[in-house]
């Protein structure tokens, strides 16, 4: 008899759901409202703030599609111009079922099954494409939210995400952003926030499965044509407040006919307070899959490096590898404990990639392999700069490599425009060697490549820094036939198989090998350590996701302070660049000298400020005009430090710092002063300088 | 003929010059000196306001040459002038000539064969730089650097020195601008190209001095380049002493002529002038104004007019005729219609009944300018692929720049694009056109293509001035029809009628004041209108509706639209005053307030001035108090309030609105 009941309960629920037209999936944050017309988000509250993200039930949004048909005619499709889909309950999940798409001029074989799932990390959408058509359907979004209202007491509303180490910005309001997106998995998350709260938005998918679009588009609301345009319409942001952004998932799937695709899901979940709380939902997923590289121990301990370019695509010859020594030398003496070697490769930098022979005009390859074995007797380390990501167009062996370029949509080979070195004429564009954009999807490819990075390995470096590794030139999917990858390929993924059988490589050949990458997104850390050029202004986003991962940051300027201390308050390593890395160490012996001051006192307090966790801005308060600040916390036992930094390049600031541990015993250190002194609430910071606050 | 035989003997000085210790060009505007045995310029002063230029003898430098050594894969090979054996001197009252024979590196096995003859004449406004080369060695030379300032001192700390064009700025001091990627230059550098750029500026608010090429068509690009040695003190400033960290501190200057001189061949370079002057940039540009080609086309009357413009896209007649109704209805006179031509089998199509609705239009009194593009063989074309491969502008490895921009130096390409453009029955009806080519495109400054009947890198600007004109003159020969362009070469101005602008607010007064009478057009945007209409008014410019934020139609702009009428009315009102008046920038009144920007006009009729006035704040009310150099009476109107009223010391302007003071 139950069992009657239960069928007949399934049999029946549909019908029942359907008669009450809305459905609230609900946990101890949000509160989102599903119709069940057409399976729109029409309601989405953050229970934590009280939010209400989207404010009217009319902006609400299921899903859209860009479809292309056998015939070349293309449409935009939603769901209010389906028929009404089918829809299941499980548990806490909804599913639509849209069976025969219809575009304005036919109905096509393509089933649409979009799950909302909600969990205790946030509302998830996944679900299934079938497209058994001749038309590619090529983006679906989903989900789509059809509204984001900026929260009450907002000053500044931002769209930010991770890229090169920290954050990228786009201010939603009060200034106008029109339309832009984040790409998924490639930035790890977006926030959507006035930094007292926001949405989180991300896609859980570290195996890099699919490329979705986190796009957000500002347009005008019903009263914008009243207001716009006249004399008082810039007043209070009148005009800016008759507009609204929205945000799709768009998943760049271009569904081929006769194809299934699984789509990863992407959750999205109001939090509350500063971007730190929203990374920290970041945090929490990657604990679930992060598994941190075996690295060599003299990066684990405070150390610094040197950039050096040897030669460049215009056969700028800096020096011979016959030289290397001696700049290793000069390392020694100013206490740097690595040199990034760049353009060692031949044709110098960025030309002949991804060829990785020594060039032979800078010496031979016992001569550079002998070179870094005595920069390494003399302790520095020799980190060769790697490229694997383009062909240079112009080489003699651009027929071999020219088949694993990747092509468009349109057939057409991704071609990125070069960089430009030294001469005026290239400096202006003239005579720039264009790269094609390798797929690295493409098996042959990759082998290949590792072909080429076996050569550093077997030049007995003790590591590398692959610069560009972070991006393909805009190129996400190839559509290349021939390179045996389902249509499209994911760029992004091939690479990561890239990083995890160089990983191997290393491990058969010298696991200490240390892999540098040039800002890698967070999913590459599982491969590669960080190089990075920031200044002072930026948030450290990746460095609060992961305290220990190795990073290194460029200082290029005689005398920057401020760069070296803000490599201290992130706990990166400095890499000095003098002369835009041409340049040898004692020509800005100033900042030098304060770089190994900084060392020093990172070297006499390492729990504190180098094997600590590190908190960014949290678990301290510091007011003072002009003043930076970042806290590590001790792993021991919790104790702090606080990193406190001038960045007036002209006058001091009187610091006013707290920890809030009440009876705390503080003191104070600095570079210059590196014994502790008793620090009683406050401390005067002198122009481009810092000082340390340590809880004993 | 014996006398003046001796006579110009006597001026000829052919010596040796080593007993000399400088050698000297002066005139009441600059001195500069040059070292009497390596030929470098120790010592540059703009005597008009004392700025010595180049006061460290110890930085003077003379040429550069870039040389690339072929055979031994150097490109990098850069022969330095004062590392060369000193050069023959010879000396006339206003010209020093040095030819420096034989070059050679450090890279060099052995010295080439090859002679720079380096001309400097000293002008009524500065110098000229000229020259020839002699290349009878085995390298190419890619470039000369002539002239080369081994230093351009800062002439006062206490303010920004910048350098600038025709259409953007940037600065030198404190916060040099650095242009280019770290990884390819040394040292903070920043480029330009001439003559697209037209001139490079280098002024502070009270003097300065202009580079720019003495001809409206060079044979070479020229590309001038500052560099900040030996780089920045902190985070994008310029150290603050001479010296740091042992180095002197020093912006150099080059003109680095593009010539790509092959052996066996002796070149001719474009001189290169360096004019001096006090004053604001209006009396450097003057320098420019005086020496460039100031010719202008016959206009057709109707665009002298302070006329309202609209942008649309129009994919068939009868969206055209829509647009039409509704803009005459909104006060628009003239449409710039994009979109209303394919590219079918390799030939230009236009949309269907689009001729039969121009003409609709024009009975309607609507004039319609149609937006063209000669060069770009468009991604949906269906010209042969195999002749876009071939007639692209290529680099010089033969790659394409652009896949879609075709050679404008081909004959080809020329006589194509005369046959296919000329043939369309809307383009001879229309009132004008607009082309909207940009030659520039991804670089495209030089081709090097040998199969397109030019010399490889040849400018590409060169080909475009000459069909443009040709189109111009066979377009024109249809009627009274307007022929624009897209502001891509001031050289463009002598025979286009006016152009569509772009760029920076801070740089519209700059094309006002080098090009009073030619038509230029302001796009307004929806979210900026106001300020882009106020930004007309102030510049003389034609407002050029291109509303598109969610809808292109003007019904649903309705304050934009109004206040769009209201300045029309207006200029037409005060045309004498603010339109057919001459554009004198800020010259002959000053005007003080927060937020305030303004400009002068003269009126032609009766001598009196008119200062348009605009707030450009978005919320703030600002006092305006205004002078003229030479009148005491004044009166105020505005498109708001357009009858006269006194002014009376002084007023307050609405945010983002705009003011005319009259001078009585």
């Amino acid at each position: 008899m139950k069992n009657i009941i239960e069928i007949l309960f399934f049999l029946f629920f549909p019908l029942i759901i359907q008669a009450q037209q809305t459905y609230t999936l609900e946990n101890k944050n949000l509160k989102a409202t599903i119709s069940l017309e057409d399976g729109s988000l029409i309601g989405l509250e953050s229970k934590l703030t009280g939010w209400n993200i989207i404010s009217q039930a009319a902006y609400g949004q299921s899903f859209e599609a860009n479809v292309k048909l056998g015939n070349g005619l293309f449409y935009i499709i939603d769901a209010e111009s389906q028929e009404k889909p089918k829809i299941t309950i499980t548990g806490e999940q909804l599913t639509f079922t849209w069976n025969k798409l219809k575009v304005p001029s036919a109905i096509i074989d393509a089933t649409f099954e979009g799950c909302i799932q909600i969990t205790e990390k946030g509302l998830v959408y996944s679900g299934t494409l079938k497209n058994n058509s001749d038309a590619t359907i090529e983006q679906l979004s989903w989900p789509y939210i059809g509204e984001v209202t900026v929260p009450a007491e907002t000053d500044r509303f931002l769209f930010q995400y991770m890229n090169y180490t920290k954050f990228n910005t786009n201010e939603l309001y009060p200034g106008f952003s029109g339309t832009g997106w984040s790409n998924l998995p490639e930035h790890s998350f977006t926030l959507i926030h006035n930094n007292k709260e926001g949405l989180y938005v991300s896609a859980y998918d570290y195996k890099l499965d699919e490329y979705v679009r986190c796009v957000y588009e500002t347009l005008p609301a019903e009263n914008y044509a009243a207001v716009a345009g006249s004399a008082d319409s810039k007043k209070n942001y009148v005009e800016r407040k008759q507009m609204r952004i929205r945000i799709k998932a768009a998943r760049m799937l271009y569904a081929q006919p006769k194809s299934v695709i699984t789509l990863v899901p992407v959750v999205f979940t109001p939090y509350a307070g500063t971007w730190h709380k929203g990374v920290d939902i970041y945090k929490e997923w990657r604990k679930t899959w992060f598994i941190e590289p075996h690295r060599p121990e003299w990066v684990k301990k405070v150390n610094t490096w040197q950039q050096l370019q040897i030669n460049s695509s215009e056969s700028r010859i800096n020096f011979k590898v016959k030289d290397l020594v001696n700049y290793a030398r000069e390392c020694r003496k100013y206490g740097v404990d690595a040199i990034q070697l760049t353009g060692w490769t031949w044709g110098g930098q960025d030309r002949g990639v991804p060829s990785h022979d020594v060039d032979p005009r800078l010496g031979t390859f016992d001569e550079l392999k002998k070179a870094i074995a005595e920069s390494d007797k003399l302790g520095v380390k020799i980190l060769l700069f790697t490229k694997f990501t383009w062909i240079d167009m112009t080489a003699d062996w651009y027929p071999k490599w020219s088949p694993y370029v990747a092509w468009n949509n349109q057939g057409d080979t991704c071609i990125h425009p070069g960089y430009n070195y030294n001469t005026y004429t290239q400096l202006m564009g003239i005579n720039t060697r264009r790269f094609g954009i390798l797929c690295m999807m493409d098996d042959g490819l990759r082998e290949n490549l590792q072909r080429e990075f076996q050569k550093c390995l077997d030049l007995g470096a003790p590591g590398m820094v692959y610069d560009e590794n972070q991006h393909h030139a805009g190129t996400m999917l190839c559509f290349n036939p021939n390179h045996g990858h389902p249509t499209p390929g994911f760029l992004y993924k091939g690479a990561d198989r890239l990083g995890r059988e160089f990983m191997e490589m290393c491990q058969k050949s010298n696991p200490d090998f240390l892999m540098v990458g040039e800002g890698p997104y967070d999913l590459q850390s599982q491969y590669y350590s960080t190089y990075t050029r920031a200044d002072y202004n930026h948030d450290p986003v990746l460095r609060y996701i992961d305290s220990g991962i190795p990073i290194a940051c460029a200082v290029t300027d005689h005398f920057d302070k401020n760069r070296i201390n803000m490599c201290l308050a992130c706990r990166y390593s400095i890499s000095y660049e003098p002369r835009n890395f041409k340049g040898h160490l004692w020509e800005f012996p100033r900042i030098v000298s304060y770089g190994q001051k900084v060392d020093q006192l990172r070297k006499r307090y390492p729990d504190y400020l180098w094997d600590a966790e590190f908190l960014d801005t949290n678990g301290a308060v510091v007011n003072g005009r002009d003043l930076k600040y970042t806290v590590f916390s001790r792993k021991t036992d919790g104790r702090k430090a606080v990193v406190v930094y001038n960045v007036n390049t002209k006058e001091s600031s009187e610091a006013l710092i707290s920890i809030g541990v009440p009876d705390a015993h503080l003191v104070v250190v600095s570079p210059e002063k590196q014994s502790p002194v008793n620090f009683d609430r406050s401390v005067t910071v002198e122009p481009q300088s810092a000082i340390v606050i340590l809880e004993k | 003929m014996r006398k003046i035989f001796f006579a110009w003997v006597a001026f000829i000085i052919a010596i040796s010059l080593s007993a000399q210790e400088k050698l000297l060009l002066e005139n009441e505007v600059l001195k500069a000196e040059f070292d009497a045995k390596n030929g470098s310029l120790v010592h540059f002063v703009n005597k008009q306001t004392g700025w010595e230029i180049i006061n460290r003898a110890s930085l003077g430098q003379s040429f550069e040459l870039l040389m690339p050594l072929a055979d031994k894969d150097l490109r990098f090979n850069v022969i330095k002038g004062i590392d060369q054996k000193n050069p023959v001197i010879e000396r006339q009252p206003d010209k020093i000539t040095f030819t420096w024979a034989g070059m050679r590196s450090e890279l060099m096995d052995a010295e080439e064969s090859v002679t720079f003859k380096g001309e400097v004449v000293l002008t009524p406004a500065g110098l000229e730089f000229g020259g020839e080369i002699t290349n009878q060695g085995k390298y190419p030379v890619e470039y000369v650097s002539w002239p080369f300032l081994g230093e351009v001192t800062v002439p006062d700390k206490g303010q920004p020195l910048y350098h600038s064009t025709r259409s953007d700025t940037r600065e030198l001091f404190p916060h040099f601008f650095n242009e280019h990627g770290y990884w390819g230059v040394d040292y903070p550098t920043s480029t330009y190209p001439l003559p697209e750029r037209s001139y490079v500026l280098v002024n502070n608010r009270e003097q300065g001095f202009i580079v720019y090429g003495k001809e409206s068509f060079p044979n070479n690009l020229l590309i001038t380049s500052f560099e900040l040695i030996p780089g920045f003190e902190i985070s994008n400033t310029n150290p603050a002493d001479d010296m740091m960290d042992g180095q002197a501190v020093r912006i150099q200057f080059k003109a680095n002529q593009i010539i790509y001189n092959n052996p066996g061949e002796k070149m001719t370079l474009n001189p290169v002038k360096i004019s001096l002057y006090k004053g604001s940039w209006n009396a450097g540009v003057d320098c420019y104004i005086k020496e460039k080609d100031n010719a202008t086309p016959h206009m057709p009357d109707w665009i002298k007019d302070p006329l309202t413009w609209q942008k649309v896209s129009a994919e068939n007649g009868d969206e055209l005729v829509q647009y039409a109704r509704e803009g005459l209805k909104c006060g628009v006179d003239v449409l710039q219609v994009r979109g209303w031509y394919r590219e079918v089998n390799g030939k230009i199509a236009e949309a269907p009944g689009l001729k039969d609705a121009i003409e609709t239009c024009q009975e309607l009194g609507m004039k319609i300018v149609l937006e063209t593009n000669w060069y770009a063989a468009s991604a949906k074309s269906q010209t042969d692929v195999n002749e876009i491969k071939r007639m692209a502008v290529k680099d010089p490895f033969g790659f394409p720049y652009d896949r879609s921009l075709l050679c404008p130096l081909s004959e080809y390409i020329e006589k194509k694009t005369i046959e296919s453009w000329t043939k369309l029955p809307s383009l001879l009806t229309a009132d004008g056109y607009i082309n909207t080519d940009n030659n520039h495109r991804n670089k495209s400054y030089l081709c090097f293509s040998n199969q397109h009947g030019h010399k490889p890198g040849e400018p590409t600007a060169n080909g475009t001035m000459i069909l443009d004109r040709k189109m111009a003159e066979i377009l024109k020969a249809y009627g009274e029809k307007a022929a624009m362009g897209f502001g891509f070469l001031d050289q463009q101005s002598a025979y286009y009628d006016g152009y569509q602008i772009s760029g920076s607010v801070s740089d519209f007064a700059k094309h006002r004041y080098m090009n009073p009478s030619t038509a230029i057009t302001l796009p307004v945007d929806v979210k900026n209108a106001r300020n882009d209409i106020n930004q007309a008014i102030k510049n003389r410019f034609i407002v050029n509706y291109d509303l598109q934020f969610f809808s292109t139609r003007l019904s649903d702009y309705p304050h934009i639209v109004l206040y769009g009428q209201k300045v029309e009315d207006f200029r037409k009102r005060y045309q004498e005053s603010v339109w057919n008046a001459e554009f004198m920038d800020t010259k002959g009144a000053v005007v003080e307030g927060k937020y305030l920007t303004y400009s002068v006009f003269k009126n032609k009729l009766n001598g009196k001035n008119a200062i348009v006035v605009v707030n450009t704040s978005n919320d703030q009310v600002t006092t305006v108090k205004a002078r003229f150099e030479n009148a005491s009476a004044m009166q105020i109107a505005s498109p708001e309030k357009p009858g006269m009223e006194p002014y009376q010391g002084g007023f307050d302007l609405l945010p983002l609105s705009v003011a005319v003071i009259f001078e009585q």
